[in-house]
């Protein structure tokens, strides 16, 4: 495992992305809210880009005591990136797909020295 | 280009390019060789509404002709085919639909060819059945002649244009306007034996069609004939009466494309269909296969019950089932044992045949089949191309294709 | 028309020899040969989930099906990964997707901020007095004002960022008192929606 180079922490903003090819493998490099996600650039459906997508926020369904139901709202807590192929959503913070949390998107760790950017790969 | 996100969030992405899109479609092409593979995809679609001005002029009727033509004009605000309700695109998330206007192509019917060309060789296919989209939903007109006019118009068009300038590599089955079997017949008789046109396709969005009907078998007879294949390509409505309960496009979404060949085939089924044109290859398309082994089922049992009422068979439903084609998309993989034991079940050897459905959002890449643990060698190339092509008549596009063709007895001389 | 690349992309290109055709009744018997075990089977469903991790068995098990070249490689792979795990591979930047286009600074939207910063903090400190009526009309008006004409110029945004920045409850209690001050019934602004399709 090396250390990668990615960008200048002073160009990199939020919301913004950066896709690397390391090697053989493809890694999608996030900043999101002042921290930086990376995870595998395959999506473990058919393979699609999954790091080039829409990035949503989750949506959940709010019930009431009574089981009935108060409607979709967009959990503002959350954050999801969507392999653009099929629309397999992922869960920013750990890579988790989120129809099945048992799945995972390989994570790779990003540190910040400086100024500068690396992801462990 | 943005797309719009939760809240009114704007999130920018790149312009559409197909290949750009596909490129790690390609890598699996490429790791698994596939251009020694025969590829047939006998599902793939274009957006034929965006070439309505290209199309319409082609209309037969000059009234329904002017009709068109006119709802089109600027400020015009008729709409010429049905449509229907549904987010296939998630909200955005598949991000081809709205970022198609985006991609560099061609003009015109050209448009279509190019990206058609991008999306086959990003993932290995050779060859492409290609479909319309709206135009799926044609048996939903209230007006037979205009059902009609616009099956006429779209089937010359696509006929004189983009099958002939697609150099070789789509191929098509028509749709036919079933709510009018003269003029189904009409159709067989003048495309039928057009380049390019391998068959005719019943747009299976048709809940109030009897299959069966006395009036259509001339239409069945023309195309048997002619030695062309007959398909049924599902859909789904979800203003239709028993999807009226839905509230989820899912549910619509998912029950839809099963409901309606479930319902074409079982009708097709019990009223001997098969005896009556043994030498007719029907395919059933963009149903899944989950559906096959349940109809398969609940039709044996009753049939073991109540075979007065399908006196023209000869076997058993699930044989005639067995007798006829299946196309792979949208492959239900959630339950590998299921999948294997449907596979076993239709003889998935002989009779299954890959399919994309590309560009559609829950579209599928060819190493779907290839890498399936269960199926013999034989079986990943007859799945992949070498069905369609002994069925359809399709030539291998180089020398190792044509060894593997012939390898596993699907070259057509 | 339809490019080149289109047409030779699956053409004739060097490849290696294919195997002889072998006779039916033995293909037969190599095929139930290859038909996977159970374990293999739940292997693949392990690679579906995690992807084939390269230089593992199972990465070389997938090249040996696609030839020889591949499995090489394969093969390859594993070696200097456990000799030489530093080795630095080649980083190429494949893509920068920036995020939502940058928003313009402007003197009077900082300010603003900064403002609506202090007012916030003087509720949570209970000093429900810090703004007085004076002042809160005057911004009430002007932030109406503004607003509407933005979305006259068809400047759309949602009013607020989003759903946690206020409740329900003050929602209803400002909008009330906004269709109070100008002498207006909830019907009149249903019409008004309908009317306008807003």
């Amino acid at each position: 495992m090396a250390e990668q180079f990615v960008a200048k922490a002073s160009e990199f903003q939020n919301g913004d992305r950066q896709i690397i090819r390391v090697g053989e493998d493809e890694i999608g490099i996030f900043k999101h809210e002042g921290k930086y996600y990376a995870y595998s650039n395959f999506c473990l459906h058919q393979g699609g880009p999954a790091c080039e997508g829409l990035t949503i926020a989750g949506v959940k369904e709010k019930l009431r005591d009574d089981k009935t139901s108060v409607g979709l709202y967009f959990d503002e807590n959350s954050m999801h990136f969507v392999c653009p192929w099929h629309g397999y959503e992922y869960d920013m913070f750990s890579g988790e797909q989120v129809a099945d949390r048992r799945l995972k998107l390989k994570k790779y760790n990003v540190v910040q020295k400086g100024d500068e950017v690396y992801v462990v790969a | 280009m943005d797309l719009i996100a939760n809240h009114g969030r704007r999130v920018s992405v790149e312009e559409l390019n197909t290949s750009k899109l596909l490129a790690h479609a390609s890598r699996q092409a490429k790791e698994r060789k596939f251009e020694d593979v025969m590829i047939v995809d006998v599902d793939a679609h274009h957006y034929e509404n965006e070439h309505f001005g290209e199309i319409l002029p082609y209309m037969d009727n000059e009234v329904f002709k002017q009709l068109a033509l006119a709802s089109r004009a600027k400020g015009g605000r008729g709409s010429v085919a049905p449509s229907v309700f549904g987010f296939q695109d998630i909200g955005g998330r598949v991000t081809r639909y709205p970022l198609r206007d985006s991609e560099q192509a061609g003009k015109g019917y050209q448009r279509d060819i190019e990206i058609g060309h991008r999306w086959m060789d990003a993932m290995g296919v050779d060859y492409s059945c290609l479909f319309p989209t709206g135009m799926l939903n044609i048996g939903s007109h209230p007006q037979v002649e205009m059902e009609y006019e616009l099956t006429w118009a779209y089937n010359r068009w696509v006929t004189e244009k983009v099958i002939p300038e697609s150099n070789g590599r789509f191929f098509t089955m028509l749709g036919l306007p079933m709510s009018d079997p003269e003029g189904a017949l009409k159709q067989v008789e003048t495309f039928g034996d057009r380049k390019g046109v391998r068959g005719f396709m019943i747009t299976a969005v048709r809940p109030n069609l009897p299959v069966h009907d006395n009036r259509l078998m001339k239409v069945y007879r023309a195309i048997e004939e002619r030695g062309l294949a007959l398909s049924f390509h599902s859909g789904f409505n979800w203003t239709d009466k028993q999807f009226q309960s839905c509230n989820r496009f899912i549910a619509a979404h998912a029950l839809g494309f099963s409901w309606y060949n479930i319902l074409h085939c079982t009708n097709w089924v019990v009223n001997g269909m098969g005896e009556r044109f043994p030498k007719l290859p029907v395919i059933w398309i963009e149903a899944g296969l989950a559906w096959v082994p349940f109809v398969m089922q609940r039709i044996d049992h009753e049939y073991m019950l109540r075979p007065s009422e399908c006196p023209l068979l000869k076997k058993k439903p699930s044989d005639y089932m067995r007798d006829m084609y299946y196309s792979t998309q949208p492959m239900e993989i959630q339950d590998m044992g299921a999948l294997e034991d449907t596979f076993r079940m239709i003889n998935a050897e002989t009779q299954l045949m890959y399919a994309s459905d590309y560009p559609h959002w829950d579209f599928d890449l060819p190493s779907t089949i290839w890498d399936l643990p269960f199926v013999t060698e034989k079986a990943r190339h007859n799945i992949l191309g070498g069905n369609a092509a002994r069925v359809l008549g399709l030539p291998p596009r180089n020398e190792a294709q044509k060894k593997n063709l012939e390898r596993f007895g699907n070259l057509k001389a | 028309m339809s490019s080149p690349k289109t047409q030779t992309s699956k053409s004739a290109t060097a490849r290696p020899a294919l195997k002889k055709p072998a006779a039916a009744k033995s293909a037969r018997k190599a095929e139930a040969a290859v038909e996977p075990t159970r374990a293999e089977k739940a292997a693949f469903l392990k690679a579906m989930v995690q992807g084939i991790k390269p230089g593992s068995k199972a990465a070389e098990k997938s090249a040996a099906r696609k030839g020889p070249e591949a499995a090489k490689s394969a093969k390859a792979a594993k070696a200097p990964k456990a000799e030489t795990p530093a080795a630095a591979p080649k980083v190429e930047v494949l893509r920068r997707i920036s995020g939502a286009a940058s928003i313009p600074v402007t003197p009077e939207s900082e300010r603003a901020l900064a403002l609506a910063k202090e007012l916030e903090a003087t509720l949570a400190d209970g000093k429900l007095d810090a703004l007085q009526p004076h002042a809160m009309q005057a911004l009430m008006a002007a932030l109406c004002k503004i607003y509407s004409a933005q979305d006259e110029a068809d400047m759309r945004y949602p009013v607020l960022s989003g759903r946690g920045a206020v409740t329900g409850t003050d929602v209803m209690i400002v909008c009330g008192a906004l269709l109070r001050a100008v002498d207006l019934q909830v019907f009149e602004l249903g019409m008004w929606q309908s009317w306008s399709g807003r």
